[in-house]
């Protein structure tokens, strides 16, 4: 029964134009990095190590596909929620605007299903775009800016990645990058079980995104005992697999943050819908 | 009597003047005669950064040289080697037109009875300002060197030799350089992780510390052009 109501959910979500939107923009996004690096690239790195080049001669391919790849990362996955949420955030809301949920839940089907098979269709399609994100920048970078290693450029300081280290951190990164897009699939479905219009669950998702994120960035000792409380301060632990040596703790702790949040919401999710009156 | 001492006091000065410039020009001399047998050479480089702001492995390298002035590095990856390469000081004591050498006094490096040879450029263009050479008079080896460059500031290289020190190539050098606080802008390295570090608003400067160790020499074994192009 769950696996007929999966592909009812994925027929769905991929019948929609705007669960496209994500692939389309990512994309063009994808496309324009890689055309300004190939234009500009040198110019743009040769300011960033000009600090290093006072004491070092510098030799080797920097700008490669896994630096073009992880800047990309880098840039888009804070954009990537907003993509997330634009599908995900309507999952349950939109059945409610369009009328549907009432004919859904006259089926023999139980509602904690429908959550589940909602939950699943929601993760895939958040799978396919980090693996199309992913794909599309390593795949292209590597075509056209060919490999090397990996120099990884902090604030206050330099890692250099072995090539040969690369290719497994890329995969692990898109691990964790789809188990933080996975919080954001879930809040946002949250919110819709919440909602009967669709706008309010995905503009309150980005909303409290963007909130979380400024105070994640701000330099405030206010905020530093809020920060580790924040689920957007552990979506950004994909970028500790390029450190060395690697703090697999800090990974792991975030990464378990981030489940019991997934845990978290969706049992929100399931209580408020399994109790909720559907009205429409 | 007054003439006398006068005269002899300037002669002293004058004999003592050219005593101490022969030796220093004897003892460079030798240094050069040792590395003026090598006319190419070729070796494995493994290189080790202790540098606080610089994340790496080491680095495994090839040398390639090839007289006069003919020097390439070749490695998989990127590499980080410091501005100032050993054959350049060579090269440049090799030249001794172009400086004006003083003996400035003995040292004792590792157990070695060491001379101290102070170097100044003849040129105020040049990019060396002073360098500061503790050279094993006997067997004509630079021990260690103290650089001062208009380029990069202060730097100290400690030379250490094995089988080949008859052609005065070493088995490892240990360069101690200056850094600065490295610092880049938050936004333009889209760094959401970094935990913010207390800017003092000065500058910074600590030393840094890169290691090379040179393994599987060929000398005079011949080296192509090729490579270094």
């Amino acid at each position: 029964m769950i696996y007929r109501l999966l592909k009812v959910e994925l027929y769905k979500i991929f019948s929609r134009p705007r669960s496209y939107i994500g692939f389309v923009a990512i994309a063009i996004l994808v496309f324009i990095f890689q055309l300004a690096l190939f234009v500009d690239g040198k110019t743009y790195l040769i300011f960033l190590i000009q600090q290093l080049e006072t004491n070092f001669s510098i030799s080797g391919n920097i700008l490669n596909g896994y630096l073009i790849t992880y800047v990309i990362l880098q840039t888009l996955i804070v954009q990537m929620p907003l993509m997330v949420a634009l599908v995900t955030g309507d999952l349950l809301s939109g059945e409610a605007s369009a009328g549907t949920m009432r004919l859904l839940a006259t089926k023999p089907i139980s509602r904690a299903n429908i959550i589940t098979a909602k939950f699943i269709a929601g993760s895939f399609y958040t799978l396919l775009l980090v693996l199309w994100l992913g794909g599309l920048a390593l795949g292209f970078g590597l075509w056209i800016f060919k490999t090397g290693d990996l120099m990884v450029l902090s604030t206050d300081h330099i890692s250099i990645i072995p090539a040969a280290e690369c290719l497994w951190r890329f995969f692990a990164a898109c691990v964790v990058a789809f188990i933080s897009l996975s919080v954001v699939t879930t809040f946002s479905l949250m919110l819709s079980a919440f909602s009967d219009n669709s706008i309010v669950p995905i503009v309150s998702t980005m909303a409290v995104i963007i909130i979380f994120t400024i105070i994640g960035t701000l330099d405030m000792p206010l905020f530093n005992n809020i920060k580790p409380l924040l689920f957007t301060t552990h979506m950004i632990v994909w970028q500790k697999l390029f450190q060395d040596p690697l703090s697999i703790s800090t990974i792991l702790k975030s990464i378990a943050i981030m489940l019991a949040y997934i845990v978290g919401f969706l049992s929100v999710t399931y209580y408020r819908f399994i109790k909720k009156d559907i009205l429409s | 009597m007054i003439r006398n001492f006068i005269l002899f006091f300037l002669f002293t000065l004058c004999f003592s003047n050219y005593s101490v410039a022969q030796t220093s020009s004897q003892i460079i001399n030798k240094v050069n005669t040792n590395f003026s047998k090598v006319n190419d050479y070729t070796a494995d480089m493994s290189i080790h950064l202790d540098v606080s702001f610089i994340k790496m492995n080491d680095i495994a390298a090839k040398v390639f040289f090839k007289k006069p002035k003919k020097f390439k590095v070749k490695a998989e990856g990127i590499m980080l080697l410091p501005k100032q390469n050993p054959n350049n000081i060579q090269a440049m004591l090799s030249d001794t037109n172009t400086y004006s050498a003083i003996k400035t006094g003995t040292e004792i490096i590792n157990g070695v009875n060491t001379t101290i040879i102070t170097v100044i450029p003849n040129t105020d263009t040049a990019d060396l300002i002073l360098g500061k050479f503790w050279i094993d008079a006997n067997k004509g080896l630079i021990l260690k060197s103290h650089l001062t460059t208009r380029s990069n500031g202060n730097l100290e290289i400690e030379h250490f030799y094995g089988a080949n020190f008859s052609y005065a190539l070493p088995d490892k050098l240990i360069f101690t350089i200056e850094t600065s606080k490295f610092k880049l802008p938050k936004a333009l390295v889209v760094d959401l992780d970094s935990a913010s570090t207390e800017d003092t608003g000065k500058p910074e400067n600590k030393k840094g510390k890169i290691t090379i160790v040179f393994s599987n020499y060929l000398v005079n074994k011949g080296v192509d052009d090729k490579v270094f192009k």
